[in-house]
């Protein structure tokens, strides 16, 4: 099991899990762990010969057991593809994929909260570049959720509204726009931290995965392909991101069962070969710095 | 100065260029440019002090116990949307099956194929 360290100055946990330094470490692709395993090569993570979306649990978990659970989804079988380059169908399979881990991890007895990610590009730190998210159950609710969480709970007491809702009332005027439809939008938020920070968010209030129905998916899933596109457009290149999804906490945690579903995106570049990098006043302070208007990034991606 | 008021110009950049000047455009104002403020709801982008008594993060004593997680799903509540509008609620059609395979050392490994 990790040992959890409770950080008092900053009043959140720290995972140590010091057997995920001998992780898989970039292997070539034809020794790809998460390829399905073919006629006559060394066996990989997953033994058939083909599967349509596959999860197992990660082999250096930062948490497992009682504490929690840490698993890989594996999104397609074709080593050079991503996410974005899969059909709105798959998608919405894909989407199904995560409501059902979300319902089943959310059931562990020591889960609080089940967060969906995903971490593309080597400037992210990615070890394994096939197509594949992770999925964390965690033992405890992390600290920006919970701050989330706590914004909620003060606006909802001061004005009887979510604060999410009040944040999407906001992009009415579509200045911020990337995609829309009837049912989601993708906007860049007048506070984004990143250049090419994207919210994507369902226009009704909906807490979680769970709560969408099939037209949400399939919105979804449409509105989700159709950003990523457009990232990889934006320098030409596939682009480096992080997705992250905040949805509800499980059941136990009054506070976060109202919170809105949303997917937030951070890619690092600025430009082509730039990255912005966390450093002095956003590692020391907590503070990012941003040199760009959510507004002009905003107008650049949807003009792709 | 206070005609490059970052709210008139898309960018510092511009304003630089409009200034004919590569130094880092400053602002003349002590107050930070904030967002286009106009179109967003009264209260959502201030900042508040009174944090109440909202519950702190977790302390050892806290720490998750063996209670069962009450992990339902709520029923989605139609509320009026940004939108307006309130569409039919269709519920989730179910599109894959899910099989669980245990892997020697243990851990769990599922396939979702095309029901």
């Amino acid at each position: 099991l990790s040992e959890l360290r409770w950080h008092p100055l900053l009043e959140q946990w720290v995972t140590v899990a010091p057997w995920r330094q001998d992780r898989t470490y970039h292997p070539p692709a034809d020794h790809c762990p998460l390829c399905p395993t073919r006629p006559g090569r060394l066996e990989t993570e997953i033994p058939e010969p083909d599967y349509h979306i596959a999860v197992f649990e990660n082999r250096f978990p930062s948490f497992t057991g009682e504490q929690g659970r840490c698993e890989v989804v594996c999104y397609t079988p074709v080593h050079d593809s991503s996410l974005g380059e899969q059909s709105v169908e798959h998608i919405q399979d894909l989407i199904e994929v995560w409501r059902d881990r979300t319902e089943e991890l959310s059931r562990l007895p020591n889960v609080r909260y089940v967060y969906i990610f995903e971490n593309r590009g080597e400037a992210i730190g990615v070890t394994l570049s096939h197509p594949h998210g992770q999925i964390y159950a965690y033992p405890f609710v992390p600290p920006v959720i919970q701050q989330e969480l706590r914004a909620h709970a003060q606006h909802k007491r001061k004005t009887g509204r979510c604060l999410y809702c009040d944040v999407l009332a906001g992009e009415s005027g579509g200045e911020r726009t990337v995609l829309r439809d009837e049912r989601w939008i993708a906007f860049v938020p007048p506070f984004a931290r990143w250049p090419y920070e994207v919210h994507l968010a369902p226009l009704r209030h909906r807490t979680g995965l769970l709560d969408l129905d099939a037209e949400d998916g399939e919105s979804f899933a449409r509105l989700l392909k159709g950003l990523l596109q457009r990232y990889d457009r934006l320098f030409d290149i596939p682009l480096p991101y992080v997705m992250a999804m905040h949805q509800r906490s499980p059941g136990r945690d009054r506070e976060g069962a109202d919170h809105h579903f949303h997917v937030e995106f951070y890619p690092p570049n600025r430009s082509r070969d730039r990255l912005k990098y966390l450093a002095g006043s956003e590692l020391g302070a907590g503070a990012f710095i941003v040199d760009a208007r959510a507004e002009d990034t905003a107008a650049e991606l949807r003009g792709l | 100065m206070e005609a490059l008021e970052p709210h008139v110009l898309p960018s510092s950049r511009l304003a630089n260029e409009a200034a004919g000047t590569t130094i880092r455009f400053i602002q003349a104002s002590a107050s930070p440019p904030l967002p286009l403020g106009h179109e967003l709801r009264i209260g959502v982008y201030q900042r508040s002090d009174a944090w109440g008594d909202l519950t702190r993060n977790y302390t050892f004593r806290s720490m998750p116990r063996r209670s069962p997680s009450r992990a339902q799903p709520e029923p989605a509540r139609e509320t009026s949307g940004p939108s307006g509008r309130k569409p039919t609620k269709q519920a989730w059609t179910k599109r894959l099956s899910k099989r669980v395979v245990q892997k020697p050392d243990g851990r769990n490994l599922i396939y979702f194929e095309k029901i």
